[in-house]
């Protein structure tokens, strides 16, 4: 009996010190999930609560920094001329537009510039259709591409992911929702990539470099497909509406 | 059978979770005059919190941990209408100017911040008005 409660004893005392270890390993696995690289994540969390305080918009910066410039061609070329005006939906963004570089212009007109900012890079198009701004770390890794699934800029049929590739980045191609893929062109670091949002859309983007294959999520959501996109004609009958109930107060 | 009160208040809520596939899961905070913060609580994977109605010039939806995931913001007419923006990006996200005729046009709107990763993850949004776009 007494031998029992020992040996009970002493396997709750294993117990007790596999549960402790067992907490003592979580708390070091969520350390370590949690602190990363600090200096970076600090760096990307400063971005970030800067964008959101500021209305949105990137913190300009007074000249292109070397690490981006060392990696990025397209901040390596000449400025724009300064008459060539910065389209609203550029400004928009934020960073710095006297160091805007127009990239790639697409088939349907919209010119994507990149717009160097304090800590980071900005993409942003002439009509609108992509934006988005990107800590130095994300731009450095091609960790940099953002999706527009809906935009009263872009046709309701479509589903566009715009991205930033750093120099020596090949055989970049989008792996589609269909097992699929389709070869990407990078202009000037940039690719934009317009699909029917009837067919496959892009999951990832893959590319290879120098030191290895890589890939970012293409963030497109799995129910891109099925959006209900606002038409010019859903905008002047809400107009209408909120016209009328104004009147009506 | 007649639905009571409590009962059409948890059918609102899973007409919310299945129909827009969107939880309203907290009350939103004034941050300062010129934005309102909602969401800040976790959220199921591919879900999203919503605030309602808005008029806005911009919504913005992040994730405050690291690495970043998957986060989308969105914006549909209020109260059940089409979709206005939509834009999806690893750990931020806003809405650029897809907002602004909207706003100037002051049409309310349903904002969303939405967990666009396979994970159960804390999602803040934030919406703005004000700051001279005429809204």
């Amino acid at each position: 009996m007494r031998r029992d409660k020992l040996r009970f004893k002493r396997r709750r005392s294993v117990i007790g010190l596999v549960l402790v270890g067992a907490a003592v390993s979580a708390a070091s696995l969520v350390g370590v999930a949690l602190g990363g690289d600090s200096e970076e994540d600090s760096a990307a969390q400063h971005f970030y609560s800067t964008l959101a305080e500021n209305d949105g918009r990137a913190e300009p910066v007074q000249s292109i920094p070397a690490a981006l410039s060392s990696r990025l061609s397209v901040l390596r070329e000449e400025p724009r001329s300064p008459s060539t005006a910065i389209p609203a939906p550029v400004r928009a963004v934020g960073g710095d537009t006297r160091l805007a570089r127009p990239a790639v212009t697409t088939s349907g007109g919209d010119t994507v510039f990149v717009v160097p900012a304090s800590g980071g890079l900005c993409i942003a198009s002439s009509l609108g259709r992509a934006s988005g701004c990107f800590p130095t770390e994300s731009i450095l890794t091609g960790q940099a591409a953002s999706s527009t699934i809906c935009s009263p800029s872009l046709p309701t049929d479509l589903v566009e992911v715009a991205g930033v590739l750093p120099d020596g980045a090949y055989n970049v191609r989008a792996e589609l929702s269909d097992g699929t893929s389709i070869e990407v062109a990078v202009t000037n670091n940039v690719y934009v990539i317009d699909m029917k949002r009837s067919g496959p859309l892009p999951t990832r983007i893959e590319w290879d470099s120098a030191d290895g294959h890589h890939w970012t999520p293409s963030t497109v959501p799995p129910d891109a497909g099925s959006a209900d996109c606002a038409t010019p004609e859903d905008f002047a009958k809400a107009k209408a509406k909120a016209k009328a109930a104004a009147s009506s107060r | 059978m007649p639905i009571n009160r409590r009962g059409r208040n948890w059918l609102a809520v899973a007409v919310a979770a299945l129909g827009l596939g969107g939880v309203s899961l907290a009350a939103p905070t004034v941050s300062n005059a010129n934005s309102t913060s909602y969401c800040g609580v976790p959220i199921p994977a591919h879900t999203a919190c919503s605030y309602q109605p808005a008029i806005t010039h911009l919504n913005v939806a992040s994730y405050p941990g690291s690495p970043g995931i998957n986060v989308c913001q969105r914006a549909n007419i209020y109260p059940n209408g089409a979709q206005v923006s939509q834009r999806c990006k690893l750990q931020q996200v806003n809405s650029g100017t897809d907002l602004y005729s909207w706003c100037r046009a002051r049409i309310p709107l349903t904002v969303y911040a939405g967990n666009s990763s396979d994970y159960r993850h804390t999602i803040n949004g934030l919406f703005e008005y004000g700051n001279g776009f005429g809204c």
